[in-house]
């Protein structure tokens, strides 16, 4: 055989194994491991999803707190809450926790998560928020002191969670804007005594703070410098003087608890402070440039099963050979893609970039509430029914444009450095 | 043209309606303002069961009794029944419903909307608990989405007819089968239900063409539009409120010029729209198909503004802002959703031209009922 025969029929196989691929249609999503991963997630999520549902029903404030607890639990012990925090202070990840290879893992979690329930992404996924702060501070001793305790208790199956709280009542978006930040009075102080601080304030929507063991707060040291006094505490939450509030009635994600807590004179001593002094806000905001993505993968978790159920809609009503259909499904699909494109390029960039992070929130999050409010235009109002997946969703996706910063708030993170830094070289 | 006109002994107050044939203002400010006296009561008195779920069936019950008591009974023929101005009539009465509830207008509206085909076709029927049906829509012919069901109510029911006519008909409350009362996510004041029901043996029936069957749907597709656009306009006005108290960055949100190009948007879109559905329901059938698609867009963009302006706050359920963007939502999907009205829109702008497109069928649900 010549060398022109043979290298036509290595053509022709290869020609034929390219469009048996391309017919094939699948791009494999993950990595085995990774894979393995999305379905023990699924696994949990699927199991947890009565739940969610019984917690989203009319149900009482105080039966939607104990269903919390009891998935909180469920969680701890399939070891969901320490899954991800680096094996020195108790958890599995080890030391890349922090690092590339550490966030896709977390992605997937949420994302996974977030496609039955965005409110039991936001219930696990504030624990994860909630310890940030303490490991973004670098202060391995004080990670070992404070979080391995938690860890032992969660790894026996105690809902031993953190909570992260930045918001007051007077104060929202001032904690998430440095600009306006600088001229805001916050009410939540530090004031410095004998062997530790002493807390006053209240901080308000706090995911999980109800049920939270230890929560990182934010307070002023001088008030009337504001977040330039910003310092981050560890409260432990059984501390005298803690108190919870109130636990809101939301319009969704009603599985995931936000609490109002009020901080009366409490004494947090200085091992439990957080980083240096006045350093608060440069945690805060690599933690929330850390964690905005993962806002964004929630979004589009539920996007995704929102899209399924817009599909499997269409196939059950003869719609799937309708052109008009079949444009419309395209173009959120393709919006969609392009979303999570972005959140993925978010995650991967490591540190992460303020920008970046923000755009992937609130790019990923509007995408989100554009695909489930166009299904349910199409599904009609049978997608409107509370027994309908695509109701619940259309509320709970809806906080993901709200919290983390509004996403107007978030566009204008996007200059918080001046100019967007190296915007070409970060795509 | 015959209209209903058995009515029970108590519609003193409806007398005062025979001024109603001119309208004053966008929709006819008296019959705004007497339905949105009604509401009040009724909110008042029912305050805290109106956005539960399940419906508050009493309140449904209550809300008859006060129409009747008010007149507004009679104004349901008198809305309904194609004369000059009737349509901008019964669009005022839902704003004027929907500026305080939209359940309690969406009420109204599915009353309109079953009494519709019967006045307009000058088909006398009988009346039930003063002057009233639910009225259903739904692609199954036995199980039909009922809006505004109670027990005891009939229901205009719509079955397809002879060649591409459609068939109504007022089913007995006697031939109703099972009965699910849904949970919706908005507009619970307004109760909807899984109807089974019996064909045959009608209380009344019409056959009526496609045309016409369109021409209802672009209607009562309005008067949805309506109903999202006064709960829009609200959620507008609690974000004014709030961001006039509220400070940010050391200023008042209101301040920022961030905060005022959005609700300009907002704004202007809502007001663009009511300009249009107010052409559209004076009787240029193009306006009113691209006013109601326009009033669903900028209604839910009003109500997502509100709750962005609201910040955190707006998510939570003691503000009202969340619950106008359930109802609106709730109104846009009822009144067909965002792609099929500019479908009708596009049908209706080449039927002014003098192109008529082929109507795929969807008569059987006046409006997007199933």
């Amino acid at each position: 055989m010549g060398a022109e025969g043979w290298s036509a029929r290595l053509g022709e196989r290869l020609f034929e194994r390219f469009e048996r691929a391309r017919e094939g249609g699948r791009a494999p999503r993950y990595s085995a491991a990774l894979q393995r991963l999305a379905e023990q997630v699924q696994g949990f999520a699927r199991e947890a999803e009565p739940l969610v549902v019984a917690a989203d029903e009319e149900a009482s404030l105080a039966q939607g707190v104990e269903i919390a607890r009891e998935l909180l639990r469920r969680a701890a012990r399939a070891g969901w809450l320490t899954r991800f925090l680096p094996g020195w202070v108790g958890g599995q990840a080890g030391v890349a926790a922090l690092q590339q290879r550490g966030r896709l893992p977390m992605l997937i979690f949420v994302e996974e998560l977030a496609a039955v329930s965005p409110g039991l992404a936001t219930l696990l996924g504030a624990h994860y928020l909630g310890a940030m702060p303490i490991l973004l501070s670098f202060d391995f001793a004080a990670q070992r002191r404070i979080l391995r305790p938690l860890c032992a208790a969660l790894q026996a199956g105690e809902p031993a969670i953190c909570a992260f709280a930045i918001t007051e009542p007077e104060a929202g978006s001032d904690v998430e804007d440095p600009v306006g930040g600088k001229r805001a009075r916050l009410g939540t102080t530090a004031r410095r005594v004998a062997g530790g601080y002493v807390l006053k304030g209240r901080k308000c929507f706090i995911s999980g703070g109800n049920l939270a063991r230890v929560t990182t707060v934010f307070a002023a040291l001088e008030p009337e410098k504001s977040l330039r006094s910003w310092t981050c505490f560890a409260v432990p939450m059984d501390t005298p003087g803690v108190e919870v509030v109130r636990v809101e009635d939301k319009m969704g994600q009603r599985v995931s608890p936000a609490a109002e807590l009020y901080f009366d004179e409490v004494f947090v001593p200085e091992s439990y402070r957080v980083g240096p002094e006045r350093e608060g806000w440069r945690i805060n905001r690599a933690t929330l440039d850390l964690s905005r993505p993962f806002v964004g993968g929630m979004a589009l978790g539920a996007a995704r099963t929102v899209l399924h159920e817009g599909v499997a809609w269409a196939a059950k009503n003869g719609l799937m050979h309708d052109r008009f259909f079949q444009h419309e499904i395209a173009r959120l699909l393709g919006s969609y893609a392009a979303a999570r494109a972005l959140v993925v390029r978010a995650v991967e960039v490591v540190p992460p970039m303020t920008e970046l992070s923000a755009m992937a929130k609130f790019v990923a999050t509007d995408t989100a509430m554009r695909i489930v409010s166009q299904i349910m235009d199409w599904m009609g109002v049978e997608a409107t029914l509370r027994s309908s997946r695509v109701e619940r969703l259309y509320r709970d996706i809806r906080l993901t444009q709200i919290y983390e910063g509004t996403n107007e708030i978030n566009r204008l993170a996007v200059f918080e450095h001046g100019q967007p830094r190296s915007w070409a070289d970060s795509f | 043209m015959a209209a209903i006109r058995q009515f029970p002994a108590d519609i003193s107050r409806a007398a005062q309606f025979s001024v109603l044939g001119t309208t004053k203002g966008p929709f006819g400010e008296e019959v705004r303002d007497l339905a949105g006296v009604v509401a009040s009561r009724l909110l008042s008195r029912w305050n805290g069961t109106v956005d539960k779920n399940p419906p508050n069936l009493d309140l449904v019950r209550d809300f008859d009794e006060e129409c009747t008591r008010a007149g507004l009974a009679q104004l349901f023929s008198e809305a309904s029944d194609g004369g000059e101005g009737s349509e901008s009539l019964a669009a005022s009465a839902i704003r004027g419903f929907a500026e305080a509830d939209g359940g309690i207008a969406a009420i109204f509206l599915a009353r309109l909307a079953a009494v519709l085909p019967w006045v307009q076709g000058s088909v006398e029927v009988p009346v039930v608990d003063g002057w009233s049906t639910a009225w259903s829509g739904g692609s199954r012919p036995d199980v039909v989405w009922a809006w505004g069901w109670r027990d005891g109510l009939p229901i205009t029911v719509c079955v397809p007819g002879e060649g591409s006519a459609w068939r109504l008909q007022l089913l007995p409350a006697q031939h109703l089968g099972s009965v699910e009362v849904h949970q919706r996510m908005g507009l619970r004041a307004c109760p909807s239900a899984w109807v089974r029901v019996h064909l045959g043996e009608p209380m009344a029936s019409i056959e009526v063409g496609r045309e016409t069957i369109a021409r209802w749907r672009s209607l009562v597709a309005g008067w949805w539009a309506v109903i999202a656009l006064a709960r829009g306009r609200a959620a507008l006005s609690e974000a004014v409120r709030y961001a006039s108290v509220r400070y940010q960055g050391g200023a008042l949100l209101i301040e920022h010029p961030l905060v005022q190009e959005m609700l300009g948007r907002a704004f202007e879109a809502v007001v663009a729209a009511e300009a249009l559905l107010t052409r559209g329901f004076s009787g240029d059938a193009s306006s009113l198909a691209a006013g109601t698609s326009l009033a669903t867009q900028a209604s839910e963009r009003a109500a997502h503004t509100a709750q962005q302006v609201f910040g955190g706050y707006g998510y939570m359920r003691d503000y009202p802002v969340e619950r106008c963007l359930r109802d609106v939502k709730m109104a846009a999907v009822a009144a067909g959703g965002s792609a099929r009205l500019r479908v009708a829109t596009a049908h209706a702008v080449c039927a002014a031209e003098g192109v008529h497109l082929p109507d795929k069928g969807e008569g059987v649900s006046l409006g997007s009922a199933g």
